[in-house]
């Protein structure tokens, strides 16, 4: 593995994606940034031909006239420079996201989302917002260095003990912002905080609204969100006061540096060794240059809050490396035909025999996971993984499939697989979660999800899955949009959805985990029958149903992560407890 | 928003938002009036200190002595921190008057809202009611603390500027008002675009982080199912979308922001060349010119400031204007001051209908259950059992007939009464980001001994006693599992000990084990009290001592458990040869 790129790295990388574009921009903030040197000079100009004699004084019209000008002009630029920075900045973030969720969904081995899907989403927003920001003052720095060396030097030239003088109040500045920062962030965050505990509760207690109502808990709970609310108006003060205080301190700094220059040159102007232009030239400047200093104060917590951001993102997509997320190839996904998908990457050989030794799997937070377990599958066999809730069924079919990280050995028609994940695909294998996931898509498109599937292929899955009476109901049939995560169809239409998307696939082993909720038992019966009448699929089922266990070739009990019985139904019910158990009280 | 379930229009007129505002304002009216003067101090200083800078510029040209241009100095140092102070004290006050008025309208939104109908509950999501409860009224809140503050501000900073200026010079007067005026109607003009801007950038932020977001959640499917290609070749026109309406958004954003800076540039520019023409006539001294560019750059602030701040001002209108409507819809749900006797109780409906939305959803449907019955409601989802419950708990009222529980119509009966009377455990159990306690007592007051005695008898004592009574629950029941989250809402029941209980059976799936942990608790549940099951399984009502069929709103048949099942020709003996509810969703009967 290669070792990770540090912030500046990462940076080098954003900026080689598009290196002309990149300079462009830099060139021409550079410009706007260090603009107002010029501009303070030519204002001190006026000012001394104006104090001159009056012939001299209407020579002042040629700098004011240069001044429009330029100011014009330097509008001019910033236009330029900011439609360029556009494009960058949005190719920029879509690339990388792009590449992180191409890493999560098509990379090699497990991949368990280390955080819930809506926490992921804000990384994909969020730290990628950090790394354009930092990218961004990168592009602002080279003016913003132009313009702080050169007025010092100005103003050196005009005054040298002055500006030594003027300097040190600066630089405590810069340092106090410097070292205010992360207050201000962690009041910030708290304040954030407690916004999100008043919004959640309010979330929440709508959402139980009639819970609260049947309880009559009205008081109860408005006591609470007083409290919330209470929480939230100091979070808010507290924020604000240090905020203001800060700013007060920024702006307080140049009223002071402006203060200096008025009491500690009043010698000089009177000695005339200081021009009245040459006194504005100081007054131009150092608003802009306190400016500036918080600015840079800013930049370096930026690259701070970037190392964090991307650290994040590493987290996000476990064993990458570096170049693969910031790998910003844009062929096929900002320009360029939209290529065929190509169907399935690998010819199946026909399934023959799947035998599973010493699988086991162990949650990172010491629950009970998957232990040391052994099973064979033969062709066309039916397998029925049952038990108590908790005891590993579904941990199970997960470890085989790749889906959780796993030790053991899995070997197909006899040959050692070294990665499930990528391996247990169809046409090898297909599968049906117990809660299964739609795409707000067109339902003919979330069964064939990219197999190139005829019609005929998805009309026999949904005829096969038990949907076509629902399809039947349904105006538009298969193109019906299911709605964001297929809200729009019922809980079984959902279920029984996902199987026909896996039927669809005619992939030669069929891992059903649950389907009892989404099918009443006539109807799981009906689906069985079909199945083996039409196809000769080799299944592996979890299921505490007696339609699935009576059909069962195999059935493996499983207990706290490890099979402790197994064999046909007959033999089982009279050698298990825990079989009789599951079977007196299971469902008919 | 279909909120008006009671059918009452709101009327909105202007004058009624104000009457909101100004009944939260009211009490506030000593600190708002010192935010006032402070803000008027700190507007004086802002217009004296360009003046100070004026002065000494003036008396270096006429070469007083050094002492007084120091004092001018000292002058400006003393201004200048004043006006911090002061400005920093201006913010704090109108954070503070903006979050004491709105807190306290948000608490009396959030109690008007929890006394609505369910009709009105089921009509709107939980997402929909942080926007009512806490977006609307933040947008007040902006009104109070920024606008207050920073339009009447920076108005009266530009009125004091151009005052000012008349009073120097004419010319310098009319360019000022003139440079102001025109900025002020350019910047007007372009108001739209930002706002434009954002909406559209949040809409195509929906569609690409809601397709990043689901396909996240999908991701086991995906990968299983070899989907990784496919899903990335559909990512693509989303992405390309995303850039073409971003780039055009944010350009629209940069136009603003472009001519902005353009105009105040040239505004130096212009100010430069009022100031030398003045001083080349001999109409003003050099430090005035100077005080022409000085006020020229500091009007740039309140003129952003007061169109921004007048579109934030249309902002929390629609805010007020919406929270007033919330605050015109009423309940339809009548009380009287009648209590309900303790012990199990007799439940009757009389000829009793309901509609929601113009859908008649129950028709002239009469019974009488007798105090400690267990009676097993079954039938198609929508045919209306849960309508029946939901009018038993005197969560809808009847559109006809009358509802009566122990004897006593419920419109007559004193709420709490009928709390404690009354017990119902829903199909999904809602749970509280909050402790253990509070999620079993709903934020009441109960000894710690009373709650493990009741945990006690629904299985859950020992699993309490391990993890604790005040260990938080993540939200919607997180870590729970739907066994263990039925057991807690048995528990809260338990802690009522109502007459009545009312239990809408959970269709998710519980292993076997767990079932049976269920029953047990149930069992104890159900003695001495009158039991209504809505059931999705029959094992449910294996026990009951009645069972009713309900069907498109009417009772298809009604009588004791064991006669029906012995009757071969009664929908229940129909039902339980099929040998499953068939009464799930797609099931007919």
């Amino acid at each position: 593995m290669t070792k990770n790129l540090s912030t500046l790295e990462i940076i080098r990388e954003l900026i080689r994606y598009r290196t002309g574009r990149f300079m462009f921009c830099f060139t021409v903030w550079a410009l706007v940034h260090a603009s107002p040197l010029l501009f303070g000079l030519l204002i001190g100009t006026v000012f001394d031909r104006l104090a001159g004699s009056s012939d001299i004084a209407q020579t002042a019209w040629t700098p004011v006239a240069i001044f429009s000008a330029l100011a014009i002009g330097r509008n001019g630029i910033i236009w330029l420079g900011d439609v360029e920075w556009i494009k960058h900045w949005n190719e920029v973030t879509l690339l990388v996201q792009r590449n992180l969720l191409r890493w999560l969904l098509e990379a090699p081995r497990s991949r368990v989302l280390p955080l819930s899907p809506g926490e992921a989403v804000s990384t994909f927003r969020d730290d990628v917002e950090d790394l354009l920001e930092y990218l961004e003052n990168w592009v602002d720095m080279g003016g913003l260095v132009i313009f702080g060396l050169g007025s010092i030097v100005i103003m050196a030239t005009i005054d040298l003990r002055l500006t030594g003088f003027l300097l040190v109040p600066l630089l405590l500045t810069a340092l106090l912002t410097q070292a205010l920062g992360p207050q201000i962030r962690a009041r910030r965050r708290a304040m954030r905080a407690a916004t999100d505990d008043v919004t959640g509760f309010v979330g929440e207690t709508f959402g139980a609204v009639q819970a609260i109502k049947l309880f009559r808990a009205e008081e109860q709970v408005m006591t609470r969100f007083q409290g919330l609310n209470r929480i939230r108006h100091r979070a808010a003060m507290r924020d604000t006061v240090l905020t203001e205080v800060l700013r007060g301190i920024n702006r307080n700094m140049s009223t002071i540096g402006i203060a200096f220059v008025l009491i500690f040159g009043a010698g000089s102007l009177t000695e005339e060794s200081m021009s009245l232009g040459e006194l504005t030239v100081f007054l131009t400047y150092l608003p802009r240059l306190t400016d500036y200093m918080a600015f840079i104060g800013d930049i370096i917590a930026q690259h701070r809050r970037t190392g964090v951001a991307f650290e994040r993102i590493r987290g996000l997509a476990v064993d990458a490396r570096d170049n693969d997320l910031l790998n910003l190839s844009t062929t096929v996904s900002l320009q360029g035909e939209v290529p065929e998908v190509p169907g399935p990457a690998t010819e199946a050989e026909t399934f023959d025999r799947l035998s599973v030794r010493g699988l086991s799997h162990r949650f990172p937070d010491n629950e009970e996971g998957l232990e040391d377990v052994d099973f064979e599958i033969g062709r066309g066999s039916f397998t029925v993984i049952t038990g108590k809730i908790g005891s590993g069924k579904s941990t199970l079919v997960r470890a085989l499939l790749g889906l959780v990280p796993a030790t053991g050995e899995i070997r197909w028609n006899g040959k050692l697989v070294e990665d499930p994940a990528s391996f247990f695909v169809p046409p090898r294998s297909a599968y049906t979660a117990q809660v299964p996931r739609l795409f707000s898509e067109s339902l003919a498109d979330n069964i064939a999800l990219g197999q190139r599937a005829t019609r005929e292929r998805l009309r026999e899955a949904v005829q096969l899955a038990v949907l076509d009476p629902d399809l039947e109901r349904m105006e538009q049939g298969l193109e019906t949009l299911v709605g964001a995560r297929g809200v729009k169809l019922s809980g079984g239409q959902v279920q029984r959805s996902a199987a026909a998307r896996m039927l669809a696939t005619e992939a030669e082993l069929l891992v059903f985990d649950d389907l009892s909720s989404a099918l009443d038992l006539r109807t799981e019966s009906e689906l069985w029958r079909r199945l083996f009448e039409q196809r000769q699929a080799t299944c592996l089922v979890v299921s505490h149903r007696r339609a699935a266990l009576e059909r069962a070739d195999q059935i493996l009990v499983m207990d706290r992560g490890r099979i402790v019985a197994r064999g046909q139904l007959r033999e089982l019910l009279e050698h298990s407890a825990l079989m009789r158990d599951l079977w007196e009280t299971g469902e008919r | 928003m279909t909120a008006l379930s009671d059918g009452v229009k709101p009327q909105v007129t202007t004058p009624s938002y104000r009457t909101t505002l100004t009944t939260y304002l009211a009490p506030l009216r000593g600190r708002a009036t010192l935010l006032l003067v402070a803000l008027l101090a700190s507007i004086g200083l802002q217009l004296v200190v360009p003046q100070l800078l004026a002065r000494f510029i003036d008396q270096v040209g006429s070469r007083v002595a050094v002492d007084g241009l120091v004092g001018i100095g000292i002058a400006y140092l003393l201004a200048g921190v004043v006006n911090q102070l002061l400005d920093a004290f201006t913010s704090y006050l109108g954070t503070d008057i903006g979050w004491s008025a709105t807190n306290r309208l948000r608490e009396d939104l959030g109690r008007h809202l929890l006394s609505l109908d369910m009709g009105y509950h089921n009509d709107t999501t939980p997402g929909e009611m942080i926007e009512r409860v806490d977006g609307d009224v933040t947008a007040v809140s902006d009104f109070i603390s920024r606008f207050l503050v920073r339009l009447l501000g920076a108005g009266a900073l530009l009125l004091g500027v151009l005052v000012i200026s008349w009073s120097k010079d004419p010319v310098m007067g009319v360019s000022l008002t003139v440079y102001v005026l025109g900025v002020l109607g350019l910047l007007w003009s372009l108001r739209n675009l930002p706002v434009q801007a954002a909406e559209e950038e949040r809409e195509v932020s929906a569609v690409l982080y809601g397709f990043i977001e689901e396909r996240l959640a999908g991701i086991e499917d995906i990968r299983a199912l070899g989907a990784g290609r496919f899903t990335m070749s559909r990512f693509i026109p989303v992405m390309r979308d995303y850039y073409r309406r971003t780039t055009a958004a944010w350009r629209k954003r940069v136009i603003v922001w472009v001519t902005a800076n353009t105009v105040f540039w040239v505004g130096d520019a212009l100010a430069l060349a009022v100031g030398t023409w003045l001083v080349l006539a001999d109409s003003v001294t050099i430090g005035t010119a100077y005080l022409i560019l000085q006020y020229a750059q500091l009007v740039r602030r309140p003129i952003e400031q007061v169109t921004q701040e007048l579109q934030r001002l249309q902002k929390a209108a629609g805010g007020l204007i919406r929270i007033d409507q919330l605050r015109r819809l009423r309940t339809s749900i009548s009380v009287g001051e009648h209590q309900m006797p303790p012990g199990p109780l007799s439940v009757e409906l009389d000829d009793v209908s309901f509609a929601y939305e113009d859908r008649l959803v129950l028709d002239r449907v009469s019974f009488r259950i007798e105090a400690g019955t267990v009676l097993g409601l079954l039938g198609r989802t929508g045919g209306g059992k849960t309508t029946i419950t939901r009018l038993i708990s005197h969560l809808y009222e009847p559109t006809q007939g009358e509802v009566r529980v122990g004897g006593i119509d419920l419109r007559t009966v004193e709420p709490d009464s009928l709390r404690r009377a009354l017990g119902v455990v829903t199909q999904d159990v809602q749970l509280f980001r909050a402790s253990v306690r509070d999620n079993l007592t709903l934020f009441r007051e109960r000894a710690d001994e009373e709650i493990l005695a009741v945990l006690d008898r629904t299985g859950l004592g020992d699993w309490a006693r391990l993890i604790g009574l005040d260990t938080e629950l993540g939200s919607g029941g997180q870590g729970l599992s739907a066994g263990e989250q039925q057991l807690l809402a048995f528990a809260r029941v338990f802690l009522q000990d109502p007459g009545v209980v009312i239990l809408d059976e959970p269709s998710s799936r519980l292993d076997p084990a767990t079932e049976s942990v269920l029953a047990v608790a149930s069992e104890r549940l159900f003695a001495g009290r009158t039991v209504f099951i809505i059931a999705h399984r029959l094992e449910t009502v294996r026990t009951a001592d009645e069972i009713m069929v309900v069907d498109e709103g009417k009772i298809a048949e009604h009588g004791p458990r064991t006669e029906l099942a012995a009757d071969p020709g009664s929908l229940y003996a129909g039902l339980l040869r099929l040998g499953d509810p068939g009464l799930l969703e797609g099931g007919h009967l």
